[in-house]
């Protein structure tokens, strides 16, 4: 007779309960994947505070962009190398495909009241995902892609760490202090910020709102094909049908940092790859998933405007 | 009297030369003149209702072929998913049914029923369950109520398959036979309508899913420690769990195990954990490219155990795994090393259809249903829902994998061989009878 379900666990050895290399590792890999998150919600961030619009699609472009990576990667005959020409490729093109997004879809209702122009941003986002979603599945077939680099792991004292995680932790700091530096010194950034502030206000100083807007969405979309790219990179699994479930990621690491604060992307993200990480390795697997939802109530109850303050 | 006879010969013949031309003239003919038959497939879209409110869009696609045949068709009813979780391991079925039906329509001229007199056409219903079990209960209810199928063949997944025996084949009475779903609720609960070529394989005795594998440890003995990581779905637990009781009865430690939320596809934590306790075998019990997936995160983290077991590898395990496939065992119900009924006719079919045996593990359990099928309609007689059936749980006969019989509880007989990667191919190892490679193990 097959086991009962109560039976069916073994319990946690415990030399790995208390190890602290264990902890170590599990915390840098708690700290690379919410550094993932945060790439890809800032993304999301960008485009909800500067233009207002709530992308349900930002998820699939993520995945769309992990796609056209997949393909490219194994053209150029699947080597590391092959991997890194992928961004200089995927980057630029999914900036101009998100300014194009805006311009022909999100500003012909740009100029409805607040409440309608929420309303009908979800539902054209929402369309777009469906779309985005078929031409994946059409164009790379339905299979998860993932890719294996090969590249040997960084070992230290014990600890070992996949060596793109590592890669991943730089990318994650280089892509976070571009943004911050393009917001802080930029005219376009300033502009960004301002309309953050009070998009009234912004206009009437002469800041071209819709011109903002375009960039911002095609900045926005940029993040989220890095964020596709260094998932894919992680060796994660990339199937048409994962946007939506990034999407939602995205919007927890909203809620839980604060909208519309670049720390706050940044703060959540790790919030919840921490929480995620060491859930699943000291508490239990099952877990995992779940503590997303925990961490998203939680601070809904005790600080509704996220843990980052203005 | 002889010239009477002549006049009789010649009114005949001539009457034989205009019924000729004139079949010519009408296309009578062409199929048997070809050879090959005429396949069409007509495709349309349509809209069904998921859980009362959700309209969700459907492909369908009928495919017959005229032929030599005649009568009303025998009609197979079933899904494929195109989308969703289990695409990738069961889209390339419809290429391999195209094929088969050209094979019984146009080569074995359909499939004989004795009341009618006839060999009638053989049409197959497909619709797209995107791996939505919701979705996959209304479109076999339209197969059984609006298509009015004879039988139906289950999806992908115990998880779905099982829904669709009370709400589908019990409650109207539709033959139902499980392809790549089986799980002990199917078959201890009375249900009439289903049966299945494939052993109770949640069971810890020879029919457990790993039993070949486990025997085969039990021989060689290299191994002492096993680690069990497996995601919690139905089929995935069935074989974990016998897997574990199997392990420790061919004197295996098990040194971890650990169930995950479907979905899971990030195993670093595991990964890490398997390191320092180092098993001599990691058993994953999910789905192919799931497994493939573990594979290549733990070869970028830099661990490798000394053998992995999978219990499925699935469409482009060899091909995305490469090198880091090799000696990666698993278990099968078919290898072309198999030299019982149609084996070479699967082979054919799949060349025909495109599709690599390495890649569609189950594909043999798609030819071993059309053999059940072909077997159970000659058998009954008739194209008769109720005929059928008696005609299915009474089956005895020869498919791919081995003779066939189907035992009172609806389950059969057909088990799992064990194989192992070996330079890029599939080779069985285990039992010696069948196996047609040595075991290679540290």
């Amino acid at each position: 007779m097959a086991e009962k379900p109560s039976e069916r666990h073994l319990p946690p050895p415990l030399n790995l309960m208390f190890s602290p290399l264990l902890f170590v590792e599990s915390l840098i890999d708690g700290l690379v994947l919410g550094g993932i998150y945060a790439v890809i919600a800032l993304g999301l961030s960008l485009i909800y505070s500067v233009a207002g619009v709530l992308n349900i699609s930002h998820g699939d472009w993520v995945m769309l962009s992990g796609m056209t990576a997949f393909v490219l990667f194994s053209s150029l005959g699947s080597q590391p190398l092959g991997y890194l020409q992928s961004y200089l490729v995927v980057a630029p093109l999914f900036f101009a495909t998100g300014l194009l997004f805006y311009l022909g879809l999100i500003k012909p209702v740009s100029k409805r009241p607040k409440q309608e122009l929420l309303i009908s941003c979800i539902l054209i986002t929402l369309g777009v995902s469906f779309v985005l979603q078929d031409i994946a599945a059409t164009s790379f077939g339905t299979l998860p892609k993932s890719i294996y680099l090969g590249l040997n792991p960084i070992t230290f004292v014990g600890i070992s760490i996949p060596f793109f995680r590592f890669a991943t932790f730089i990318l994650v700091v280089a892509a976070t202090l571009s943004i911050w530096l393009f917001l802080k010194r930029t005219m376009t950034g300033r502009a960004m910020r301002a309309i953050t502030y009070n998009v009234e206000v912004a206009s009437f100083l002469g800041i071209p709102i819709t011109r903002v807007a375009a960039i911002t969405f095609g900045l926005g979309t940029m993040l989220a094909a890095v964020g596709g790219l260094i998932y894919l990179g992680n060796g994660f699994p990339i199937t048409p049908f994962i946007g939506i479930s990034i999407t939602v990621k995205a919007l927890t690491v909203l809620v839980v940092g604060g909208a519309g604060k670049l720390i706050g992307s940044l703060v959540g993200g790790l919030v919840l790859g921490l929480s995620e990480t060491l859930t699943g390795v000291f508490i239990s697997y099952y877990w995992s998933p779940a503590i997303a939802i925990v961490l998203l109530l939680v601070v809904l109850m005790v600080r509704p405007t996220g843990l980052v303050s203005e | 009297m002889v010239r009477q006879a002549a006049v009789s010969n010649t009114v005949a013949a001539v009457l034989m030369v205009v019924l000729l031309a004139a079949g010519f003239a009408g296309g009578y003919f062409t199929a048997a003149f070809t050879g090959t038959g005429q396949t069409e497939i007509a495709t349309k879209t349509e809209y069904v209702t998921v859980g009362g409110t959700v309209t969700q869009r459907i492909t369908i696609t009928a495919t017959t072929t005229v032929g030599q045949t005649s009568g009303p068709p025998l009609k197979i009813g079933m899904t494929i998913s195109k989308d969703g979780l289990f695409a990738p391991l069961t889209s390339g079925y419809e290429s391999f049914n195209r094929e088969w039906l050209n094979w019984v329509n146009n080569v074995r001229k359909g499939v004989y029923v004795r009341d009618l007199g006839v060999r009638v056409p053989v049409e197959i219903i497909i619709y797209d369950d995107r791996s939505q079990p919701d979705l996959a209960i209304q479109l076999y209810t339209k197969l059984a109520t609006e298509d009015n199928v004879h039988i139906l063949v289950s999806p992908y997944s115990a998880d779905i398959g099982i829904q669709l025996i009370p709400t589908v084949a019990e409650k109207y009475r539709v033959p139902m036979i499980m392809a790549e779903a089986s799980t002990k609720d199917m078959w201890n609960k009375g249900y009439k309508y289903v049966v299945t070529s494939m052993v109770p394989y949640w069971e810890d005795n020879q029919n457990g899913w790993s039993a070949s594998y486990f025997d085969l440890q039990a021989n060689t003995k290299w191994a002492k420690t096993i680690a069990f990581v497996g995601w919690d779905i139905t089929w995935a637990i069935d074989t974990y769990n016998s897997g574990k009781s199997l392990a420790r009865k061919a004197g295996l430690e098990i040194v971890y195990d650990q169930l995950l939320t479907p979905g899971t596809t990030d195993f670093s934590g595991v990964i890490r954990e398997l390191r320092r306790i180092n098993p001599d075998i990691v058993y994953l019990a999910m789905f192919g490219p799931v497994n493939a997936l573990f594979i290549r995160q733990a070869a970028e983290a830099g661990y490798s155990p000394k053998e992995y077991h999978v219990i499925e590898y699935g469409a482009g395990f060899v091909k995305s795994l490469g090198q880091l496939s090799e000696r990666v065992t698993s278990e099968i119900f078919w290898t072309p090393s198999f030299k019982y009924y149609q084996s070479d006719l699967l082979v054919d079919l799949m060349n025909k259809a495109g599709l690599s045996w390495v890649d569609w593990q189950w594909t043999e359990l798609r030819m071993i249903i059309f053999q059940m099928i072909i077997s159970a309609v000659e058998e009954a007689g008739k194209l008769d829902r109720e005929a059928i059936n008696t005609a299915l749980h009474n089956l005895q006969i020869m498919t791919v994998s081995g003779p066939l019989i189907i035992g009172p509880q609806g389950y059969g007989n057909i088990g799992l061989v064990a194989i192992q990667i070996q330079n890029g191919r599939i080779q069985t190892v285990w039992p010696r009878n069948l196996a047609n490679a040595t075991y290679l193990h540290p």
